[in-house]
Parts: structure tokens; sequence; C-alpha cells
């Protein structure tokens, strides 16, 4: 026997056709009865739309991406983007270029572009817009379970004074339409506090990657902040509803099934509609400091027959009206099932890497992007 | 932005060929002249084709208009896109084209509207005499002239579907020749130029003319063609004929011809060449006659058959079949144009006049440049000829396609230009057709038609053929020699009095209708009475 044919040199075919049924099985369950069950509860609360009669409808979008600047170094553009049709369509966006330390720096980077995004929604306001857009699920950004901070849920040192250090310096972090903690004019000075907060706290001189650690806490304290800021500036207002719109959400918070909400809803339905809204509470983890909680209003819904389904979270009590009259107003400009409003602000706020590339390339420093090279990129 | 910048130069271009990405709000033209900014200087190229869109509304799964309104209704309106193909003509050099580039033009190059100076030089012949004929079809302020020198040498011919605007064309070349005091003869085979006269000419001079043909120079071939007979389909008829008319020349030469026809009881002038025919075949067959010829007695059928048709064509193209009347040649002069009003002629009889006077201009035109005579016939000479499908068909021997080919062989040598007119082009015999090396191709829809031109043509691309079903009354594709490069145009409108035009039906009807109305009941219905 050859050398080569003791070893193993297995095709993908051969993986797949191995863990075929086992598959099959995972994607076919629940368990036939269970599905009858299943597929009653769901037709049952599954509520027809309605007339939407808001027009003014606002969203807001981000978008970041990243691109080694140099060895151990990267560049990011963050991005926010708001549309509105008033009278005419209104635009706005914002971008934000700094460069990170590449440890952590992909939850960084999408810290900075969360806090663009919940300072555009900020903004926004000034519009008077009936709806607000969110993309994405309030309760997701403020809770992310394991990735809730870069130690997890329990931090193992009060990261509350570094936090409160850090604000003493720069003031309200809550204020303008870029990241603060990502300025790259506040970058070392920011870096030196929190290394001194560190150093403070554990009596020893730390690592650099426990410096970023703390710092990248630090810019998610940011995002945070600003949300609780920009919640209860909404509830307070009563005239504009927030709404958060998720395309892909594996959450079983709705049916508490073993397959997600989503998914029971994309399988079991098909004519437009939502599900009978149910009543959720949005709290900000203890380890920030902030005290606040607010009530949300969860559902699932098909803009259109036949198209995927989105996860609706509304913020504040909302009943099965007021939750008629906002998603039916979303049918009416949806396009393929989804937003339009959504799409365009996507668009725009879409950050490539086509354009980093240029960036780096041409703009930038003689030397280039680092590294991809060898692979070909 | 300068307003005549349009875009950039797209990935992919090549030497002949490349794309342009239009600026917002810029949607180019076909057919529309371009100048790109090359790495050597810069290119002149045009844009035969445009594709647009919109960028929000380019997704491949918007397949309801519905989803359009909802883009729309928040958008106002999309973004527009255009890219634009652009063929690459030559290169500049200053204001001079040269050939085509070695290398494609950059990517990114600036693509800006052909300035008017620019073009008004290159479609201008170079010694800056030639004909007007029209504006470019996207460039309205750029005149078109041909090079009267390419028309003639390398001939022309018109192309398109009834109505196109073929006799319009034909009408402005005409005007055009003439006032540079050139000669012209027009074969008018539906009598559609008989009211033609030019404007502001005083030495432009039209003189209509019922065809003439003298008989008495008619060859036997020629003569065989006008009694449909050949030697093939009918040899005793054919070979009789032959015999007569050898009698009847010599017979003429003695000046004694009168007196057989007069002996055989027939009504002719004196030196009918046709009615001696007659004659000599009437007498031969008498029993007691003098057989002038000899009848074999088993041919007798034939030759009665033979004198009945000539009997048949005397009379009934007594009016054309003139003899001594001269050749239609004879008219030609320098300012002047010839119309030939064959409206009246059957199609062999047309045939005859068009094929012999062709004949008898070139081989004059020959005459004349080999110092054999002839040193006053006025050359060079465009001889017009009009449904030019129904007497040089595909293949066929008829007299006026053996003219035309000698022509196109030859005509350039001696100044003889011809312009073939047709809404038929596949009906044309080939050939003839391919050495019309000029072409003014007007609005052309049937395909086989289309590629048909497009085999008889060296400089028509397929692109310009694709141009051909959209084209409006009186634009065309000119091509050519006689045009610095291949153009479309816009063909000016005669402005002399042409005759001919279409008929308008509503006019007619409603002028006629207000007349009855406007008669008085009692004059109604009298007219009615008569
Ligand atoms: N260049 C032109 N501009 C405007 N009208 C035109 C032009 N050419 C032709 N026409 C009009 O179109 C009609 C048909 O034109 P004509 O030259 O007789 O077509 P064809 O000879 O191809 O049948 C005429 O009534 C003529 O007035
Ligand atoms: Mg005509």
């Amino acid at each position: 026997m050859r050398i080569n044919q003791r070893m193993p040199l297995e095709s993908i075919e051969e993986a797949l056709i191995s863990v075929r049924d086992h598959l099959k099985y995972l994607l076919e369950s629940p368990s036939s009865h269970g599905r009858e069950a299943l597929l009653k509860s769901v037709v049952r609360r599954w509520v027809p739309l309605g007339n939407g009669d808001y027009s003014k409808i606002a969203a807001v979008d981000g978008g970041s991406n990243s691109i080694y600047f140099s060895l151990g170094e990267v560049l990011f553009i963050a991005s926010a983007s708001l549309f509105m049709r008033d009278t005419e369509p209104i635009r706005a966006r914002k971008y934000q270029i700094g460069v990170l330390d590449d440890y952590y720096h992909q939850i960084r980077v999408r810290y900075c572009r969360e806090t663009l995004e919940i300072k555009m929604l900020m903004k926004s306001l000034e519009l008077d817009p009936e709806i607000l857009l969110l993309d994405g699920s309030m309760l997701a950004l403020v809770d992310r379970g394991d990735l809730a901070t870069p130690y997890g849920y329990r931090p193992p040192y009060p990261l509350r004074e570094i936090i409160h250090r850090v604000t003493n310096y720069i003031g309200d972090l809550a204020s303008g339409l870029t990241s603060i903690t990502h300025d790259l004019r506040l970058n070392e000075e920011i870096d030196r506090i929190v290394e001194d907060s560190l150093l403070d706290l554990l009596g020893m001189e730390v690592r650099r990657d426990e410096v970023r650690r703390a710092r990248a806490f630090v810019e998610r304290y940011e995002a945070l902040l600003t949300l609780e800021k920009l919640l209860r500036k909404v509830i307070s207002l009563r005239n504009v509803t927030l709404v958060g719109i998720s395309k892909r959400s594996s959450s079983r918070a709705y049916f508490n099934e073993r397959i997600p909400d989503m998914e029971i809803v994309r399988r079991f339905i098909l004519e437009n509609g939502f599900l009978e809204p149910i009543e959720l509470r949005l709290e900000f983890p203890e380890f920030t400091g902030i005290e606040s909680s607010y009530p949300l209003t969860l559902t699932y819904t098909k803009l259109e027959k036949g198209s995927s389904p989105l996860r609706i979270e509304i913020l504040g009590n909302a009943d099965i009206d007021l939750v008629r009259g906002i998603i039916s107003s979303l049918a009416n400009h949806s396009v393929r099932g989804y937003p339009y409003h959504l799409r365009i602000v996507h668009e725009m706020a879409k950050v490539g890497v086509d354009l980093l590339k240029h960036f780096t390339r041409n703009l930038m420093s003689p030397l280039g992007p680092v590294g991809r090279e060898f692979l070909g990129e | 932005m300068e307003s005549n910048i349009l875009g950039r130069i797209a990935p992919n271009s090549t030497p002949i060929q490349a794309d342009m990405i239009a600026y917002e709000g810029i949607v180019p033209k076909i057919g529309e002249y371009v100048i790109i900014e090359g790495d050597e200087g810069p290119l002149l190229g045009m844009i035969s084709n445009v594709v647009r869109g919109a960028i929000e509304l380019s997704r491949g799964d918007l397949l309801q208009a519905n989803y359009y309104d909802k883009i729309l209704d928040l958008l106002g309106s999309p973004s527009d896109w255009s890219k634009a193909t652009i063929r690459i003509i030559g290169g500049l050099n200053g204001d001079e084209l040269s050939g085509l580039p070695r290398s494609p033009p950059p990517t990114g190059a600036l693509v800006r509207r052909a300035p008017k100076y620019l073009l008004s030089k290159i479609f201008v012949p170079p010694n800056g005499r030639g004909l007007r004929i029209g504006k470019l079809m996207t460039r309205e302020d750029v005149d078109v002239y041909l090079d009267p020198n390419e028309l003639v040498a390398r001939h022309l011919a018109i192309l398109a579907v009834t109505g196109g605007g073929k006799s319009n064309s034909v009408a402005v070349i005409l005007e055009e020749i003439l006032r540079m005091g050139g000669v012209a003869i027009l074969f008018d085979i539906h009598s559609e130029y008989v009211g033609m006269s030019f404007s502001d000419c005083e030495h432009c001079e039209v003189e209509v003319i019922e065809p003439v043909l003298d008989p008495n120079y008619l060859s036997v071939d020629e003569l065989a063609s006008l009694l449909n007979i050949s030697y093939s389909s009918a040899a005793k008829m054919y070979i009789y004929l032959k015999k007569a008319y050898k009698m009847a020349k010599t017979l003429l030469n003695k000046e004694v011809l009168i007196d057989k026809i007069d002996k055989a009881g027939i009504e002719a002038e004196k030196d009918d060449l046709l009615a001696g025919i007659q004659a000599i075949l009437t007498l031969s067959l008498e029993e007691d006659g003098e057989e002038l010829i000899h009848i074999n007695s088993r041919d007798r059928d034939s030759v009665v058959g033979l004198i009945s048709r000539i009997e048949y064509v005397r009379s009934s193209y007594g009016r054309v079949l003139r003899p001594t009347a001269g050749e239609l040649a004879d008219h030609l002069n320098y300012g002047k144009l010839v119309i030939v009003d064959l409206g009246q002629l059957g199609s062999d009889l047309t045939d005859v006049v068009v094929g012999k006077t062709l004949t008898t201009i070139l081989l004059r035109a020959k005459d004349k440049k080999v110092g054999r005579g002839y040193e006053t016939f006025p050359t060079p000479v465009l001889a017009v000829l009009e449904e030019a499908h129904t007497l040089i068909p595909p293949g066929a021997n008829t007299y006026t396609s053996i003219a035309a080919a000698s022509i196109a062989k030859e005509g350039r040598k001696f100044g003889v230009g011809l312009c073939l007119v047709s809404q038929r082009p596949k009906k044309l015999d080939s050939d003839v057709l391919s050495q019309m090396v000029n072409k003014i191709i007007l609005r052309i829809v049937e395909p086989e038609d289309q590629s048909y031109v497009r085999r008889a043509t060296e400089f028509l691309s397929e692109e310009m053929i694709s141009y051909l079903p959209s084209l409006n009354v009186g634009e065309a594709v000119i091509v050519g020699p006689m045009i610095r490069m291949p153009a479309l145009v816009k063909v000016r409108y005669f402005s002399g009095k042409r005759g001919g035009e279409s008929l308008d039906a509503h006019r007619l009807w409603s002028e006629g209708l207000h007349r009855r109305l406007s008669a008085s009941p009692d004059e109604y219905y009298g007219s009615i009475g008569d």
C-alpha cells in the first residue's frame, strides 16, 4: 500500500453523506405530533394586516469595515445613515475613520458603528418622524449574553471606576454624531486614563491587551449610555414610535421551542400578517450602572405573502391596534417583504472593502495594506 | 461641469470599441460623435449603443411594477445611469482624421461631444466643394457634403422602403449637381418627377422627354427583345427577323426601302426600318410576290406570327418608336437635367429604352475620351434609375443590366456615373449593387433586405444596419468614398418642386366633400343627371 492510501483524503461529499440522516432529522423536527400543535398555535395567533396610516417613517442603519493597515494595526471606517421621505426625500450620513490595535478590533469597530447609529437615531428625532426604524434588535444591543463585555458577564474588576474617570475627562459621552471614545485625537489620552485606572485598581502594571480590553468596554459603554438616552427621549415624546427590525434572529422568547421563533414563522405561515404581540422588558446589564429598564413589545411579521419573516420590536407597551397600524404602514412601503427605507439606508451606509483598499492604497501610506497580498487578495 | 463632457471610458476598451460611463444626468445619444482623450492624442468615435438603468431599480427581484411604485414613492426619482458603447473611428491629428489607434483608450479617459468645427470640417470633401445633402442626425448644427468626384466615379445606390425618402434624396442630389453645372439624366419609371423644377438657379434647366426610340438605330437583338422574341424561345421567328433586318438595312442604304413598304401597302414614313421589315416579310410570304428572303413552306406560320408581332408593336408603341428621332443622349447638356418619362411604357420597352440610352451614353463618353468624335458630349454625367430592381433583377440579362454592368465597370474612366434607386434591394442584382460603392440607405424594415444590403456594402457595419428599421423619413445611413466616414444623416428636404409626392387622401377627400356640400342641390343633381 502506498503511503498516500493510508492517509485519509476525504471529499466533502463523503463527509456530508455520513451526517446526512442526522441533519435531516434536525431539520424535520419538531416531531410530527408536536408539529401539529405548534402549527395550530401559530395560525391561531396570526393576525391579518390592516390599513397603515403612517407615512413619516425615518430609518437609520450603519456600516463598517476594516483593513490591516500595518502589522498589528487596522484602519476602520464606520458609518451611519438616515433616510426619511417628507415632502422631499431627506438623507443624512456620518462617517468615522480610525485606527485600532488589532486586539479585539472587530468588536471595537462594531461598538463604534453602534454608537454612530444610535446618535443618528437621536438626531433623526429633529425631523419629527412618526415611526423611527432601527436596523436590528434593541434587546440584542443591550443584552449580548456572553459577549456583554470582553470579559463575559462578570468583569473581574469594577469597570465603573474606569468609566467614571473617562467621563470626568471627556464630559457627556452621549452627545454629537460620532463616537467620542473612538476619536483619533483623544486616542492616547484615553489609553493613558484606562492604563492608570487599571494600575490603581489592580496595583500592578497590566499587559497591553488588557488595556485594550478595558478600553473596549469603555467604548461599549458609550453606545449603551447613548441608547439609554435615546429610549428615554422617545418614551417622553409620545408621538414617535421606535421600531427595531431584524432579518435574522435566533431568539426563542416567543414560542419557547427548540427551533427559533423566526424559523417557526418562516415554515408555518405563508400569508402576510403578524403574530399577536407579547410584552418583554429591556434591562441594562447591572455592571453598566445604568439602572433604567423599558417595556418592549415583540412580534414577528411577514409583510408580503411568501416573504421572509421579520422580527419586530416596538419600544413601549403597544396594543394590537397600534402594532397593526405600524406593521401595515411598513407593508405599504415594503419591497420583497422588507421596508424599503431600511434598504435605502443600508445602501447608503455600506462601507465596501474596495473603498478601504482604495483608501489605503491611494490616499494613505505608500506601503499599502499588509499581509493580504500573500493570499492574492 | 463643461456642458460638452459626457463621461469617462470604462474598463475593457479595445482599439476599435470602448464603453463609456456617463456622468449623472447625461443620457448619450446614438450616433453622437465624441472625442476621447487617448494616450497619444484625441480619438474620434461615434456612440453606437446606449444602455440605461436606475441604480435603485436594478435588482433582479423587482418583478412587479408595484415595487417600482413603492420605491419611486419614497425616492421621487431614481438615480439614473447610462453606459454607451463607442465605436472608435480614428485618431485626430489636429483637425485631420487618421487611422485607428494601435492601443485602446485608457480607462477613465474623458469623453466629450465632438465640437462643431471639427465635424463640419470632416464632412466637407477635401477640395471644399461638395453636394450639400443634409445634416448629421445627432448634430443638426453640422452640414454634411458628398464628394461629387467619388459619387460619379464609384456610383451610388439609394435604398429604402417606399416612402422612406429615396426620391427626395434623388432630387436633392440632382439639384446640387445642376447648381454646379453638372449633367444628369433621370429615368422616371412612374412619372413622379415630371413637375420638377429648381428654385433660385438661373442656369438650371429641366427637360422632360417622352422616350423616343429610333427603330433604325436598334440592333437586331434589341428589336427581338422589343418583339419579345429570343433565339432560345422562338428560334424560327428570330432567324427570319434577322434575315429581314439585314435585307431592310441594305434596302434602306440604297434608299429603296420605301418602295417595298408602299408595295406591301403598309402605312409608314419613308425610312421606317420596322415597317420595312414588315414589308419584306409580307412580300416574301405572298405566293406570287417577289421572294426577298426565302421562306420555307414549313415556316410560314412562324413568319405570320412574326409579322403580327411587328404590327402589334408598331401600333401600340407608335408614339415611342419614332424613326429618325435621334437619341435621348443628344439632349444632355451642362447645368441640365433630362427626365425620361417612362410612365406610359411597358416593361419590355422600358428595358430597351433605358438599356439603349445607357449604352449610348457610355459609348459616346468613351469616344470622347479616346478622341473618336463626340468632342462636345457633356461629361461627367450622372444617370439615375428609379425602380432599378425591375430592370436589373438578379442574374437576368436584360438590356439595362448589361448596360449598367458596363457602366459600373468602366464608367469611372469615362466620367459616367450611375445611381440606382430601389425599394426592393434583394431583388436587385447583387453584382451590380455591390459596384454601387456609395450608398444612401434610408429606412429598411425587412431583415432579408438588410442582410442583402449588408453583404453588398463594404463599409457597412452590423451596428449601422441595426439602425435601419428605426430611421424616420429622410434619415439615412450614408456610406462610401463620397463621404469621409459612414454617418447617420438627416437628408434635407428638397426645396424645389418635385411633383409625384405621396397622395394626401384626407386632404383630397375633404376638399371634394366640401365642393359637393357647397354646390347647390340643382348643380349637384344636375351633374349626376349628365
Ligand atoms: N428629408 C425629408 N424631409 C422631410 N420630408 C421628406 C424627406 N424625404 C421625404 N420626405 C417626404 O416623405 C414622403 C415620401 O418621400 P419620397 O422621397 O417620395 O419617398 P420614396 O421615394 O422613398 O418612396 C414625401 O411626401 C416627402 O415629402
Ligand atoms: Mg420614390
